[in-house]
């Protein structure tokens, strides 16, 4: 008498059906799909400190701003969206810098012999076991991207670029730098178990050099794995993006992100405490359908995974 | 050889190979935090502005001269790997990890109680998170595909996408704003009593248990499914048990082994929590102290506070392995 299993979790064969068959993955994706177009389209004009107006801070929710305006008079709705701005960018291009190494981590170690593997997965459990807020907090500290960029310009490996508010290069660097480890784990395994099939072996006799046996051959075949390590890093970085800016060490005010905007409600938390609640909620529904996303993406590409 | 011994192996074999990792494993994690230390330490001793010029800033009857004198007098003229050997020396040599230069006081001294604060908030919020993931984690195997089981499963994906910084000013709002019956942040005077540092512990050891109970809940379920549809639950059932008695002793004892990995697994997330909701509830423990000295550009303090968080870490999912084998004879230890 087992109960009948809800309807999205029915009898679908393909897989991109199943992602759409996934009620809460496709919840997830629209919410994605329609916070990161108003938040682009939208969350245009005004940056930073301009639409202040100190006559109307701490306004409280109203028709004209919904959402209510900030220690500055600004209009908490459009700060939400030009937050989101920076926090979905700061995700997707964290997350996909993370995997690029992660891949090229993997490969590596699967390739380059057994020094170098055993190398690579030490240092791959190592930065596991790592308590990683603490160390974004101290790194973050140091400013790396202007470092980075001042050692680059003087061994002449790039031309002088502009060091400004290096905050934003700062975060991404940093994120890439701790992101890559499950990715780099999926594809030293693929890498490994394919390394003896038929198929490879094919690549290798009709001459195909290593790096072309893993991009053509062995990589694909572990599309779905990475897309899923991918996309749930995509909310791991948003929510450590967020906490670094609230803790004042990440994105840099005027420029707004859901993270800074609750280091500012913080503040003012006894006088307008309405402030503390919409970026944090934005950041949970964001990071919430990243996460519905990439279940579903799990459930579509290895239906068999989840016991229940 | 080990294979040979085989999984199950005799008590002494099992025991030695144990004492070996753990030795290993000991050894890995120094070779860790001395990487860490010497990297760190590089990092902060190139950043711009030392000590001394924070001293020139602020005493204005100090010439270039004199802080010239001062740097070299205190070594700071020589190459890091110089001034690191220095300080690793005096750190295992006299226990001495530096001196605060914004407290004006030995880093040691510093931190005296910030380590015990920042345990007690651990062992708080893993008490809670345990005591809450397993029983509804269980209740959420069996009623699977209910509404109290898709209820669950949304919590535990909302308990890990939350961030927890806004968990916590949230729960400032609620429980010490609107319902005042909580303090907003802070701790106890010293010397309170029992249920007074209950009362400041409550609300982050609640944000600190959230994250880790989703996750935990989870894998909870998952692994008491798989308990409840094995046939030795099937025999039991068979033999006429009690219900309760196939879910507690059968289902769940076994279903619960496999949940220390995960609790291992979540150690550095734990103490990356920590940090946050230190910071947010003002609570004196080693994150907030890290977070501080890192403002504050408090180099000595900063190191010696990461280091022991690292430690920490690194202790705790060695533990936790080792409980995981104790629990599980058939379990290698990584």
């Amino acid at each position: 008498m087992r109960p009948r299993p809800p309807f999205w979790e029915g009898e679908r064969s393909r897989p991109i059906g199943r992602f759409l068959g996934h009620l809460p993955a496709a919840i997830g994706a629209s919410i994605l799909g329609v916070t990161l177009l108003v938040c682009l389209v939208a969350g245009g004009e005004p940056p930073g400190l301009q639409g202040q107006n100190l006559e109307m801070r701490f306004l409280a929710p109203s028709f004209g701003h919904p959402l209510g305006t900030d220690e500055l008079g600004r209009d908490v709705v459009g700060r939400i969206l030009q937050g989101g701005r920076v926090s979905l960018v700061v995700g997707l291009v964290g997350a996909l810098a993370g995997t690029l190494l992660g891949i090229a981590v993997g490969a590596t170690a699967a390739l380059g012999g057994s020094l170098l593997d055993s190398l690579l997965m030490r240092l791959t459990d190592a930065f596991l076991a790592l308590p990683l807020l603490p160390l974004l907090i101290v790194l973050s500290a140091v400013d790396p991207a202007a470092r980075l960029d001042r050692f680059l310009t003087a061994h002449g490996l790039v031309t002088a670029g502009p060091v400004g508010d290096s905050s934003l290069a700062n975060i991404l660097l940093l994120v890439a730098l701790f992101g890559w480890m499950h990715t780099a784990r999926v594809v030293r395994a693929t890498c490994l178990s394919l390394a003896g099939t038929e198929f490879v072996l094919a690549a290798r006799v009709l001459g195909a050099s290593a790096f072309r046996v893993v991009t053509r051959h062995i990589l694909p075949n572990a599309t779905a794995p990475i897309l899923v390590a991918m996309t749930l890093g995509v909310g791991r970085v948003i929510l450590y993006e967020s906490a670094l800016s609230f803790l004042g060490l990440g994105i840099q005010p005027p420029v707004a992100s859901w993270g800074n905007m609750l280091a500012g409600a913080q503040e003012a938390l006894w006088r307008a405490p309405w402030l503390a609640i919409s970026p944090g909620a934005m950041i949970l529904l964001t990071v919430l359908a990243v996460n519905f996303v990439g279940d579903g993406l799990q459930e579509a590409c290895d239906p068999g995974g989840r016991p229940g | 050889m080990e294979a040979v011994a085989g999984p199950g192996g005799g008590v002494l074999v099992r025991r030695r190979r144990t004492l070996t990792t753990v030795v290993r494993r000991l050894a890995e994690g120094t070779a860790l935090v001395a990487a860490l230390s010497f990297g760190l330490f590089w990092l902060l001793a190139r950043m711009p502005g030392d000590p001394l010029d924070a001293l020139l800033a602020t005493d204005p009857g100090l010439t270039t001269t004199d802080i010239a004198q001062l740097r070299k007098a205190q070594g700071l003229d020589d190459p890091i790997p110089v001034r690191y050997g220095r300080w690793l020396r005096r750190l295992v040599v006299e226990r001495d990890p530096g001196f605060s230069r914004v407290h004006k006081r030995p880093v040691l001294e510093v931190l005296q109680g910030r380590t015990t604060s920042t345990l007690k908030l651990m062992a708080g919020a893993l008490g809670l998170s345990l005591a809450l993931a397993i029983p509804i984690g269980a209740l959420s195997a069996i009623r699977r595909h209910t509404v109290f089981d898709h209820g669950i499963t949304l919590m535990t994906f909302a308990g890990l996408s939350i961030p927890a910084f806004w968990l916590g000013l949230v729960a400032i709002i609620t429980f010490a704003l609107w319902l005042p019956l909580f303090p907003a942040g802070g701790s106890p005077t010293p010397g309170a009593g029992l249920l007074e540092q209950l009362r400041f512990l409550a609300l982050p050891m609640l944000v600190l248990a959230f994250e880790t109970t989703g996750g935990w809940t989870r894998y909870v379920r998952a692994s008491a499914t798989e308990a409840l549809g094995s046939d030795y639950v099937r025999t039991a059932r068979a033999k006429g048990l009690p219900e309760s008695t196939v879910v507690l002793r059968h289902g769940l004892a076994n279903a619960l082994v496999p949940l220390a990995t995960v609790v291992a697994l979540s150690g550095p997330g734990l103490f990356s929590g920590a940090v946050v909701t230190e910071t947010v509830f003002a609570w004196p423990g080693m994150g907030r102290l890290l977070y501080d000295s890192v403002l504050g550009t408090d180099h000595a303090v900063a190191l010696t506070s990461f280091l022991t968080l690292a430690t920490l870490t690194i202790l705790f999912n060695l533990l936790a392995d080792l409980a995981h084998s104790w629990l599980d004879p058939r379990a290698q230890l990584p």
